[in-house]
């Protein structure tokens, strides 16, 4: 018996996911005009997100997604403070008070940037223990990154947007993450929705109808 | 378990830089906060809707007694949000000697039983969290 029959070969370390099976980068990562790459890729993620995350490339890193993550963040927040500014009966405390609209304007970046990181990081946790998936922290980073990047702007549309764009990231986060990591869809739904009800999640789901309640509210005090 | 040690590839994410970053950037914001920028305080929409604490519910709070150096208070503030401080401490000083020892990263790779088992552990503590908060009357 010679010794290569005795001695599996040395141990290789696992070999980075390529961009192949037919995965491309998002119109995002691709060369042109930043407002039209912008707008196609929410496009792309907000009305065909299945086909959208079944092409992503998986790899790529994480700046490009984490810009257009927090472009679609502030674009939605400012749009959302000028509805308010707009509405005839005003907007909420903060939008009026200058000091905590300046607060909010260089925490809201950096609070988002901090929590992609950890909600991704969650997301691929559960990913891998409730889905079985071999993927890297990378895939589920760039999911979580384009489907905010792409609902948030959502948030300018007045008394619905949140609502709306809380429950179509849901949605769209439940198929990028069954396409990109190549898990069943049940599975991914339960790894998404898991934090969503455990864990205050459903301010998501019911942020939106709060603020339309309290702007009914408001509305009903000024009409009577 | 096989816990293996080894060097990072050429375009690898470098996990230890990534996390000490995002652990250094979060205590800053929350140190900021602490400092007296004011933002509007946080409804949990689950107690507004049901009258129960969410296993998020005194998150805030808990950190801003770790801030204080209050650990006790942490502890009972959100046990959950508690110990996940306590690992990511644990985590900076292991990835602060790797970062400036360049050292070869940890990279261990669990089967699929000890991937069942850490799963039904996390839940456990969820749920053990939940159940603590809930007794505790909050």
């Amino acid at each position: 018996m010679s010794d290569a029959q005795n001695f599996p070969p040395p141990p290789v370390p696992p070999p980075l996911p390529g961009p192949g099976n037919g995965r491309v980068p998002p119109a995002w990562e691709q060369p042109g005009a930043a407002l039209q790459r912008f707008v196609e890729t929410a496009r792309r993620v907000l009305t065909e997100p299945a086909s959208f995350y079944k092409a992503m490339s998986r790899q790529g890193g994480l700046g490009p997604p984490l810009v257009f993550a927090v472009v679609g963040i502030v674009v939605g927040s400012l749009g959302s403070f000028l509805t308010q500014l707009m509405m005839p009966f005003g907007g909420f405390g903060m939008a009026h008070d200058a000091g905590g609209f300046a607060a909010a304007l260089v925490l809201v970046p950096i609070i988002s940037v901090i929590g992609l990181f950890i909600g991704s990081g969650i997301l691929h946790v559960l990913l891998m223990l409730v889905a079985g998936s071999k993927q890297t922290y990378e895939t589920s980073f760039r999911v979580l990154a384009y489907t905010v990047g792409s609902t948030s702007p959502l948030n300018i549309v007045p008394f619905v947007g949140g609502i709306i764009g809380g429950v179509w990231a849901l949605v769209v986060l439940i198929l990028g993450s069954a396409e990109a990591h190549e898990v069943p869809q049940g599975r991914a739904a339960v790894a998404v929705l898991l934090p969503a009800v455990v864990c205050c999640g459903l301010g998501v789901l019911f942020g939106g109808a709060l603020l339309a309640l309290i702007f009914g509210a408001a509305a009903a005090g000024l009409a009577s | 378990v096989i816990a293996g040690w080894r060097r990072l590839q050429p375009g690898e994410l470098d996990h230890e830089r990534l996390w000490m970053l995002v652990g250094i950037a979060a205590t800053g914001v929350l140190l900021a906060l602490r400092m007296g920028a004011s933002l509007p305080p946080v409804v949990c929409p689950f107690k507004l809707l049901t009258g129960w604490p969410c296993v998020g519910c005194g998150t805030t709070r808990a950190f801003v007694a770790l801030a204080d150096g209050a650990v006790g208070t942490a502890v009972r503030l959100n046990p959950l949000v508690t110990l996940a401080a306590g690992a990511w401490l644990a985590w900076a000083g292991y990835a602060g000697i790797v970062l400036l020892g360049d050292f070869p990263r940890l990279r261990p790779a669990l089967s699929r039983g000890t991937q069942r088992r850490a799963a039904w552990t996390v839940l456990a503590t969820v749920v053990a969290t939940w159940i603590f908060l809930m007794a505790d009357g909050r």
